[in-house]
């Protein structure tokens, strides 16, 4: 079964595009959200496997999105996607507890895949 | 009773009349009859005393006449009463006695009376008046025995004067008539009496200096300034006493002569005057005039006047005497007189000081304060270095307790100086008024400081509770207070453009992040999702030739999306704002062209302003690495200490930078400005650059004036 995915992003052209793009790629995009409250909600109501979660969020970071959804259990594995180089936010990335960074414009279901690595069982459960 | 003023007035009036009446009377009949002691005619010298005496009465007169309850003024005139009536007695004896024997009866009562009829007047003058200056009052209950002590000496030394038995004695010689009212019972006691009483004289004198001595340590205010005229008086004529008795010594006299020794005596005694003189003042008029001036010059001159004496004397007259000389040498004149010229500049330069020492105390001169400020504003530009520096030179000038500066920003007054410093705030606000008015602060004196008509800021001057602002507080503020208003026009202005510099360059950078904003949420964003969907549509597209044009749009969108990206970050680095300078430099450091080591030290944030500017030095400079310095390495190091940023980009390229040339470099010294931050360029040819910035941390971007308005 395809893993079940968040789209987490204030643009609505990019989750369009992900979605499409996601989709075409075998994975089940089942909500999207745009914001950091809105995501924590349908975190609750989803619990996906995986989250593609932009880093600038209007209300909140995605660093500390990703932080609340993990320690909360909410959902299986994060990547965070950016317009910018993944450089712009040093060691961020780790710190957060996402398995990874996109810059967007490289999102692809095979990056993803690569990132999810092994633990492609996991959110194909 | 309480008599009336218009009574008091009357009898003051009478008191004069009285005196000069029986004065000129006495000096018109006695004229070419008066002789000394030795039988020298001494008409000039007696007239001179009374003109001399005469001042007491009309200056008591004129304190009457302005405030008719004054004790003083009362002395004053009791003391013209008596001198008055011992002129009045004199004339009787002389009459009796001499000019018309025989024609008025009592003539040896009379002048056994008026034989002692100086000591009140005396007694009167050296102690009543110097103990009860300026109020009337003694200074505490404590020399009330003092008091009661000259008032015996008055009663008894007259008593046992007048009544003592033996020969009459007096001014007119009259040898061997018994006094007719001699009292034979006080033959053992009378001259013990009488020696006693003159002993006690000049004890009761002293007594009242010493007196003046304690009141003028603990006076204040008014109370201060009078005796301060007092003492000056009293300074000065001392000095001429000592000077009439160095002339009378007698190898001084005989080197001077007769005729000089006369000027010196008669100077000194008329100098007396100077007493009642500087008592009207002190009692009707002493806010007038600056004492302090008056007596430091009074000072310098009666010095300089004792030390020309001293050396002139010294070596005519002792060395003279030494090698045997009679008669004043030629020579040893010249020799005094060059001694005199060639040292006179030094010592009337140290005599100043001394003065200046013995009048204002620690205070610093007038003058002093003006040569100060202007030196001291020479150096100074900020408001934040300018404006304590001018309430610590008013303080200091005019001995106040408390000094403020007040800067008028629109139609609000703000205190910006303190002096001496507090731990209260520096800046209050303060009552609001029309842009042109001089707001009611506290303060003994509130002096404004103007540009032309613009009333740019207030000096308030509060002075210890009793000290009162001088006439010359006044004049020296009013001198700083037009100095001041011309500095601190220039500094305002030089303020204006510092601030202005400082919103400039925050406003830029304000810009430049909205800029890289817009293009990261709007431009970028577009592409990003084209390419995504490009992309997707050519992996989906069946037709190889439609397949391989969008797979070429989604490559060209993609190098668009790196362009764009590259040229957000240089305007504006996001990695700055949220992460702070030392991972926006281990950034910049990656995608140099050059490798780049980052040395940071720092352990906090630093203030946003510096943070930026510090980043676009580095990211200036390692630019500038990579175009010309032809470098194989560069180090960017940053540390913290003292208050203080340390920033060093160091390569070891080719050398030879030059940090006049080039907008680059400039452009990086004016960012630091507006953060008070230093540039300096190290780039010796073949050595590599060493480019080295500091950035105090502490700095409250000046006082920021607010402009005029």
């Amino acid at each position: 079964m395809a893993p079940t995915t968040l789209i987490v992003d204030d643009h609505r052209l990019f989750r369009t595009s992900a979605r499409l793009l996601l989709e075409a790629e075998g994975y089940d995009v089942v909500g999207e959200a745009e914001d950091g409250a809105s995501a924590v909600a349908a975190a609750e109501r989803l619990h996906p496997d995986v989250v593609v979660l932009d880093v600038q969020l209007p209300d909140m970071t995605g660093f500390d999105i990703a932080r609340e959804l993990l320690e909360r259990r909410l959902v299986g594995r994060i990547v965070l996607v950016s317009s910018r180089h993944a450089s712009e936010y040093g060691e961020q990335v780790g710190d957060s507890g996402a398995v990874g960074f996109i810059a967007k414009d490289e999102l692809s279901g095979a990056a993803l895949h690569t990132l999810l690595g092994s633990g492609d069982s996991d959110a194909t459960q | 009773m309480r008599l009336s003023d218009r009574t008091l007035r009357r009898l003051a009036w009478a008191v004069v009349a009285w005196f000069v009446a029986a004065m000129g009377i006495g000096s018109l009949v006695l004229w070419g009859h008066n002789t000394d002691a030795d039988g020298t005619a001494d008409d000039v010298g007696s007239v001179l005393f009374g003109l001399m005496v005469t001042l007491f009465p009309v200056v008591g007169l004129l304190i009457i006449r302005q405030q008719p309850r004054n004790r003083i003024g009362w002395l004053l005139l009791a003391i013209g009463f008596a001198w008055g009536m011992s002129a009045a007695l004199e004339l009787y004896v002389e009459w009796a006695l001499v000019l018309h024997p025989g024609s008025l009866p009592g003539g040896y009562v009379v002048q056994t009376v008026a034989s002692s009829s100086w000591l009140p007047p005396i007694m009167l003058m050296g102690v009543y008046l110097i103990l009860l200056f300026p109020d009337g009052r003694l200074p505490s209950p404590r020399w009330r025995p003092l008091a009661v002590l000259a008032a015996a000496v008055i009663v008894v030394g007259t008593l046992s004067f007048t009544f003592a038995p033996g020969p009459v004695e007096g001014e007119v010689p009259v040898p061997g008539v018994e006094n007719p009212i001699g009292v034979g019972l006080l033959d053992p006691v009378s001259e013990i009496l009488t020696g006693v009483s003159l002993v006690l004289i000049p004890v009761c004198i002293l007594g009242a200096a010493w007196a003046l001595v304690r009141r003028f340590r603990r006076s204040r205010g008014v109370e201060r300034l009078q005796l301060k005229w007092l003492a000056s008086a009293g300074a000065l004529i001392a000095v001429l006493l000592s000077l009439s008795f160095l002339a009378s010594i007698p190898p001084v006299a005989d080197e001077i002569g007769e005729s000089a020794m006369r000027v010196v005596d008669t100077v000194s005694i008329l100098s007396f005057g100077l007493i009642p003189i500087a008592i009207g003042i002190a009692v009707t008029r002493h806010g007038l005039y600056g004492i302090d001036v008056i007596i430091s010059r009074a000072l310098v001159v009666g010095m300089l006047g004792v030390f020309i004496t001293g050396v002139y004397v010294g070596i005519v007259v002792g060395v003279g005497r030494a090698i045997g000389e009679r008669q004043p040498s030629v020579a040893l004149s010249v020799v005094a007189t060059a001694i005199v010229a060639v040292a006179f500049q030094p010592v009337r330069e140290r005599v100043h000081s001394v003065a200046n020492r013995l009048v204002y105390g620690t205070r610093t001169t007038p003058y002093e304060v003006l040569s100060d400020f202007a030196s001291r504003m020479a150096g100074t530009y900020t408001a934040s270095e300018l404006l304590p520096q001018l309430a610590r030179v008013v303080g200091e000038g005019v001995g106040a307790v408390r000094v403020e500066v007040w800067w008028r920003s629109g139609v609000r007054w703000q205190r910006q100086a303190c002096w001496p410093a507090t731990d209260e705030p520096e800046s209050a606000d303060a009552a609001v008024g029309a842009a042109g008015d001089v707001p009611p602060l506290p303060g003994d004196r509130v002096v404004p400081v103007r540009h032309q008509d613009d009333l740019l800021g207030l000096i308030t001057v509060t002075k210890a509770a009793g000290e009162p602002v001088t006439p010359s507080d006044d004049r020296m503020l009013a001198a700083v207070a037009s100095q001041a208003g011309l500095v601190l026009r220039n500094v305002r202005l030089i303020d204006d453009l510092r601030s202005s510099r400082e919103r400039l360059v925050t406003t830029q950078d304000d810009e430049r992040r909205r800029l890289e904003r817009n293009l990261h949420d709007g431009a970028q964003q577009s592409l990003v999702s084209v390419a995504l969907l490009t992309r997707m549509a050519a992996a989906r597209a069946s037709d190889e030739h439609l397949r391989a044009s969008l797979t070429e749009a989604a490559a060209q969108l993609q190098l668009a999306i790196e362009e764009l990206r590259e040229l957000a970050r240089g305007i504006h680095p996001a990695i700055l704002t949220e992460r702070g300078l030392g991972p926006a430099l281990t950034s910049l450091a990656e995608r140099s062209a050059v490798p780049v080591e980052v040395q940071n030290d720092l352990s906090q944030r630093l203030p946003e302003a510096v943070e930026r500017t510090l980043y676009f030095v580095v990211a200036e400079a390692l630019t500038n690495v990579a175009k010309y310095a032809d470098a194989s390495s560069a180090t960017v190091s940053v540390t913290c200490e003292g208050g203080r940023v340390l920033l060093e980009v160091v390569d070891d390229g080719a050398g030879g930078a030059d940090a006049t040339r080039g907008s680059g470099l400039r452009g990086l010294a004016d960012r630091l400005a507006v953060v008070d931050g230093s540039l300096h360029v190290d780039s010796p040819p073949g050595e590599g650059t060493r480019l080295s910035c500091t950035v105090p941390l502490t700095s409250a971007p000046s006082a920021s004036l607010e402009p005029v308005s």
